[in-house]
């Protein structure tokens, strides 16, 4: 599905033999058995596609091929297909189709739910957070059907493609044939309930993301209340993105998740901005709601931008709820069986380590298998898919022999590279969600970086509330604080030297320095918490810093990462496992102690200390995002100070950061080096 | 609007500077560069280092390391890899446009000679220099990175807040013209665009005004003072109405100079506040200098200044301007009740009227004032200052007779607002003291543990934890 903007920009034209190929697809989605959408009420339905005419805005306006996304009502969109039509930026443009009455948008004062009631073929775009639960009917959102008497938490802010809210037919999991027809004229029915995850201060923290909760700019939304924590949105000016899928996505993901070969490993391939987590995600959803599955596994090979960690994290989960939240509101959502901390955001620093990590989740996944036989794994890769890139994929084909294949966009080349012939895998090719470039246009629109999610990912982790109920299973509703800057909150304290020392090594991927520097560079820096069981003798930094260090505890533990084989040689996957990530606030070298932040708790941590682990600190090269280090509330405060004599410094000082308009130093060559990858040469056209 | 410091690879300023003596002040004794190496490697692990001091270690490696009993390839391998990323480094982001420009003439816009673009050439392309060339490239290059990098960062490094100020460069007549050539270009591109609908014509204009937006950014941050090129914004554009001096116009020119406003207020700290100031002025100078005769012209000027002025409290209101809008807003609406100014507090009033925080606030104040203003209209003469606090309480001094309980709720509203002032102050200093007292504190606390066991375990900070920055423990 596409993160479609109903801003319609002109789309190149397509080669004479992709238009033929999406015609046999579009022929294709037609024919197939659609028996999960008997009323072509299918949930991936563009909403209102064959309402009223405002809509044209939303067509593509081109002579070329019908748009992908239009294939259900080619009658809808007559003529206007040879009108030189550009839209009109006033023009508002249709997000949901459903209209309000007295009757369908009830607010209850008693129990402080809003009633929601569907017809078939409506659809209703509700931005913001809520738990929804089914009444009656069943209904459709981002791939999970929802049965009467279903209920779970949705967190839709405009960083992502708003979800759509639609009727569904019945779920196949369970065969209970309920005539219900509570609802009356209605099909479905299902109240809302505001929810509190504390995401909505985020502007407390980052003001770049203060808007990130309100409705697009000159909407019309339904009328809710000031207290709801969620906006039903009708109709807006401003470009917002809603979730929609291509039309060949549907057909795949219901054959992926029909149950005839079980348990399946399906592999998700595809360049930057296909949208392969939309449909790792859709495909999740459904998987667990509409398929005989109770759980999922899903193996987050994208370090980049992964779905429910923090970045440059890999990691394996089981999950046994629908998700529906952008992946910096996800923590606590899913059980983590394993993670490893890679220390980059893309493998391409370290090939070697990252296919290490990643063979290792797979062994966890077998493991899990062998207790239970059901469970489908969904591996999202990296947009990585030329170059070394693609070698890596032919490895990763090779580590988690997937019995499907869902390549994503244009990636004919890659398949036949990757996968050669006589390997078993089933091959779905299916359409990009190819928006990303309308996405990237939209004036006025919201726009975010996969570099800006990263930061949005790593100042929501930690921010995270421990959960109420100490339990961090999967399926729980994750919660933040965004009150208290994090400079204001106490830290863990750890000592790193000395008797009491919990902390036991300290290393810096693919750096050899000085040990009296390590802390030169650790300060202020974000390192992941790595544990190793003690008595692994056999494991490479047990020995070193046995070898090195012995018994004696009055020296910094460091470890030269430059005298290992890389990360592999040092803190091989097999044997290492990452607790979670924290950030080292402040260096006490008098008393050895680090002080350090992080949102795991401390009984959590010493109980892996009690368990027999060690502690390695291991400091990748993970970004801290200014706004961790600099509360804006506070304005300038800090500035002053800030380089001064040099005596003492004064508390006021704020190290690591420049105030300075300009930068401290103006000279040439003070910026970082910035790679520009869009340059052309001149003669050279784009293709 | 708060732009975000950036983060640095050092600590402090003076980090740098000892890293700059350690690399380049040579003395006979002691060769501070092979830890200088040290220091930028661990720095380089922090994040990204600006690519002067990248170069600069890379460089410096090189030639610490060619000594005769390396392998000569290994060397002339290190030389060439360290000159190619230099260069590239250097004039890569200076392509700043679509299609490639040669590397000779960005060389030449960048003050770097051309032979170290052969020198890249030569290493990248072609067989690898002689070992000749390469140690006086590499020499050439540091003594370049001295010259262009290294120096200045004594010059700038001086960060107090007067260097601040010092920085930036007067407003000259050249700059006033291109400013206004800039506006006048704006202004066209938005008449001339209007109902054009052609995507490619668009996405032109739209390229434009971005760059007219991004022009105007940089002078407006190298000028000492806005004051005068806000001026030339307010007097000589947006309060131009046009021919027909009707007041439908406001709506079209609010609208075509939005887009300019809301860039510049992201791009520049404190645009927004600037601009404020300068539509109140004009607000007031209008109300100043209307005489009888002129009524009518004046009243239809201040009329057209003030739905600017709604237009923007607007957008402040809406979000869509000015990141800290609250204290924006305090700031506005504080000054227009003080101001006695029936226009400015008609701004006041809509202001409250849309904002239930205002209202809260501010109602009681801003009826009082009406009132005051009503009963006493003479008053309305106050400039409007900078500092509400001081002129009201001259004015008060001198009407003490006209409505005494009038005046007391004014002196009570101007009271609270000193009091919050000097809170926010105390509370700065507080902060400072406590801070200082704790760390004395806790050296105590600490050293009290050391001396006594403790479990192997992590543990919260027990006592009353004092915000204080990231990297100070």
């Amino acid at each position: 599905m596409s993160k479609r903007t109903s801003d319609s920009k002109v789309k190149a034209p397509l080669s004479a033999l992709a238009a033929r190929r999406l015609r046999q697809q579009q022929l294709a989605a037609q024919a197939e058995p659609s028996n999960s959408t008997p009323n072509g009420d299918s949930p991936a339905v563009t909403p209102g596609a064959e309402a009223a005419p405002v809509l044209h805005s939303k067509d593509v306006p081109n002579t070329g091929p019908p748009a992908p996304l239009k294939s259900r009502s080619p009658s809808a969109m007559p003529p206007k297909e040879t009108t030189d039509f550009a839209p009109d930026l006033d023009t508002p443009r249709q997000i949901s189709n459903f209209v309000q009455t007295e009757d369908n948008y009830v607010y209850d004062t008693q129990t402080l739910e809003t009633t929601v009631k569907l017809r078939r073929g409506e659809s209703i775009v509700i931005q913001g957070e809520y738990r929804i639960s089914v009444i009656s009917g069943n209904i459709s959102i981002s791939g999970a059907i929802l049965e009467t008497s279903a209920s779970f938490d949705v967190i839709a802010p405009s960083t992502q493609a708003l979800p759509v809210i639609e009727c569904a037919p019945k779920s196949k999991k369970r065969k209970v044939d309920k005539t219900a027809s509570k609802g009356g004229e209605y099909d479905a029915i299902f109240s809302l309930q505001s929810t509190q995850s504390g995401l909505n201060d985020i502007g407390r923290i980052c003001p770049r993301f203060d808007r990130i909760w309100k409705p697009p700019l000159a909407s019309t939304t339904v009328k809710s209340r000031a207290s709801d924590s969620f906006t039903p949105i009708l109709t807006a000016i401003q470009p917002t993105p809603v979730l929609t899928l291509p039309p060949s996505w549907q057909p795949a993901i219901t054959s992926l998740s029909s149950t005839k070969q079980s348990p399946k490993s399906i592999f998700i391939i595809g360049g930057k901005s296909v949208g392969k987590s939309t449909f790792s995600r859709y495909l999740l959803n459904t998987l667990i709601t509409n398929s005989q599955q109770s759980a999922v596994a899903y193996l987050d090979l994208d370090p980049g931008q992964p779905s429910f960690t923090p970045p440059c994290i890999l990691s394996l989960h089981k999950i046994t709820s629908p998700i529906v939240a952008p992946s910096f509101a996800t923590f606590g959502t899913t059980e983590i069986v394993r993670q490893h901390h890679m220390g980059y955001i893309s493998p391409r620093e370290d090939p070697k380590y990252y296919l290490r990590c990643a063979a290792d989740l797979m062994r966890g996944y077998r493991r899990l298998v062998e207790q239970d036989e059901r469970l489908t794994l969904i591996v999202n890769t990296c947009g990585w898919i030329k170059g070394m890139g693609r070698e890596l994929l032919q490895e990763l084909v090779a580590v988690c022999e997937p019995t499907d294949v869902v390549g994503l966009g244009e990636v004919d080349g890659v398949f036949a590279e990757i996968l050669p012939d006589g390997k078993g895998a089933k091959r779905h090719l299916l359409e990009a969600a190819g928006a990303g470039a309308v996405v990237g246009n939209t004036p006025g629109g919201q726009q975010f970086t996969p570099a800006d999610l990263r930061m949005l990912q790593t100042i929501a982790y930690f921010h995270q509330q421990q959960p109420r109920n100490g339990g961090s299973g999967s399926g729980s509703t994750p919660s933040f604080d965004f009150g208290k800057h994090l400079t204001a909150v106490p830290p863990l304290l750890a000592a790193y030297k000395g008797p009491a020392k919990v902390i036991h090594g300290i290393t810096i991927l693919d750096t050899g320095i000085t040990p009296d520097l390590t802390f030169t560079a650790l300060n202020a820096t974000i390192v992941a918490i790595k544990l190793v069981k003690k008595d692994d003798r056999e494991h490479p930094a047990i020995r070193y810093l046995e070898d090195l260090y012995g018994e004696n505890d009055d020296v910094t533990p460091y470890m030269p990462a430059n005298r290992f084989d890389g990360t592999s040689g040092m803190l091989p996957s097999e044997g290492t496992a990452t607790a979670g990530l924290a950030i080292i606030r402040g260096v006490d070298e008098a008393n050895g102690e680090l002080q350090v932040l992080t949102p795991m708790h401390e009984d959590e941590i010493n109980g892996h200390l009690e368990d027999g682990c060690r502690i390695l600190l291991c400091r990748g090269r993970d970004e801290m995002p200014v706004y961790l280090m600099w509360d804006w509330r506070d304005g300038r405060a800090g500035q002053k100070g800030r380089g001064g004599t040099g005596s003492g410094g004064g508390v006021e000082k704020m190290p690591y950061l420049d105030f300075v308009d300009g930068g401290e130093v103006t000279g040439k060559g003070a910026k970082e080096w910035k790679v520009r990858r869009n340059i052309m040469r001149r003669g050279q056209q784009r293709r | 609007m708060l732009q975000p410091p950036r983060l640095t690879v050092w600590s402090s300023i003076d980090d740098l500077k000892h890293l700059k003596s350690l690399l380049y002040d040579q003395n006979t004794d002691y060769d501070g560069r092979p830890q200088a190496l040290e220091i930028i490697r661990a720095w380089s692990s922090r994040g990204r280092l600006p690519h002067a001091i990248e170069s600069t270690s890379h460089l410096t490696e090189c030639l610490l390391n060619d000594t005769p009993n390396q392998s000569e390839l290994l060397i002339r391998m290190s030389y060439s890899t360290a000159i190619c990323r230099f260069v590239n480094g250097l004039l890569d982001p200076a392509q700043k446009s679509h299609f490639a420009v040669s590397m000779f003439s960005l060389a030449q816009e960048l003050g770097l000679p051309a032979s170290f673009v052969d020198v890249r050439h030569a290493a990248t392309h072609e067989a690898l220099p002689p070992l000749g060339v390469l140690r006086t490239t590499c020499a050439r290059g540091l003594d370049w990175l001295w010259v262009n990098y290294w120096e200045k960062v004594e010059v700038g490094g001086a960060v107090d807040t007067e260097a601040v100020g010092r920085g930036r460069e007067v407003v000259d007549q050249e700059r006033v013209s291109r400013v206004q050539s800039l506006l006048e270009r704006w202004e066209n591109l938005k008449k001339s665009g209007q109902g054009r609908y052609r995507e490619a014509v668009k996405r032109k204009e739209e390229r434009n005004e971005a760059n007219i937006c991004a022009e105007l950014e940089v002078i407006f941050k190298k000028s000492a003072g806005m004051d005068i090129l806000l001026e030339i914004l307010v007097h000589e554009h947006l309060l131009v109405m046009d021919d027909t001096g009707s007041m439908m116009s406001i709506y079209k020119t609010t609208e075509n100079w939005r887009p300019l406003i809301q860039d510049l207020d992201l791009r520049v700290e404190e645009f927004t506040s600037g601009l404020f100031n300068t539509f109140l002025e004009a607000m007031q100078e209008v109300e100043d200098t209307k005489d009888e005769n002129k009524d009518e012209f004046a009243e239809s000027e201040s009329e057209y200044t003030y739905q600017w002025l709604e237009f923007l409290v607007g957008l402040v209101l809406k979000g869509k301007l000015a990141a800290d809008s609250a204290s924006l807003l305090d700031d506005v609406v504080s000054r227009c009740i003080l101001s006695r100014n029936l226009w400015c507090l008609r701004l006041s009033e809509y202001a409250i009227g849309q904002s239930t925080l205002l209202e809260a606030k501010y109602s009681q104040a801003c009826t009082m004032a009406k009132k005051q203003l009503i009963a006493a209209p003479k008053l309305a003469s106050n400039p409007i200052s900078k500092h509400p606090t001081s002129n009201l309480l001259a004015a008060l001094a001198t009407d003490k007779d006209i409505s005494m309980d009038l005046d007391r709720e004014l002196e009570d509203f101007e009271a609270k607002l000193r009091s919050m002032q000097a809170q926010r102050e105390q509370w700065g200093l507080n902060k400072k003291l406590e801070a200082t007292e704790n760390t004395k504190a806790n050296v105590n606390n600490s050293t009290l543990i050391t001396n006594g066991k403790r479990a192997a375990k992590f543990r919260r900070v027990e006592a009353d934890w004092t915000p204080r920055p990231m990297g100070v423990a």
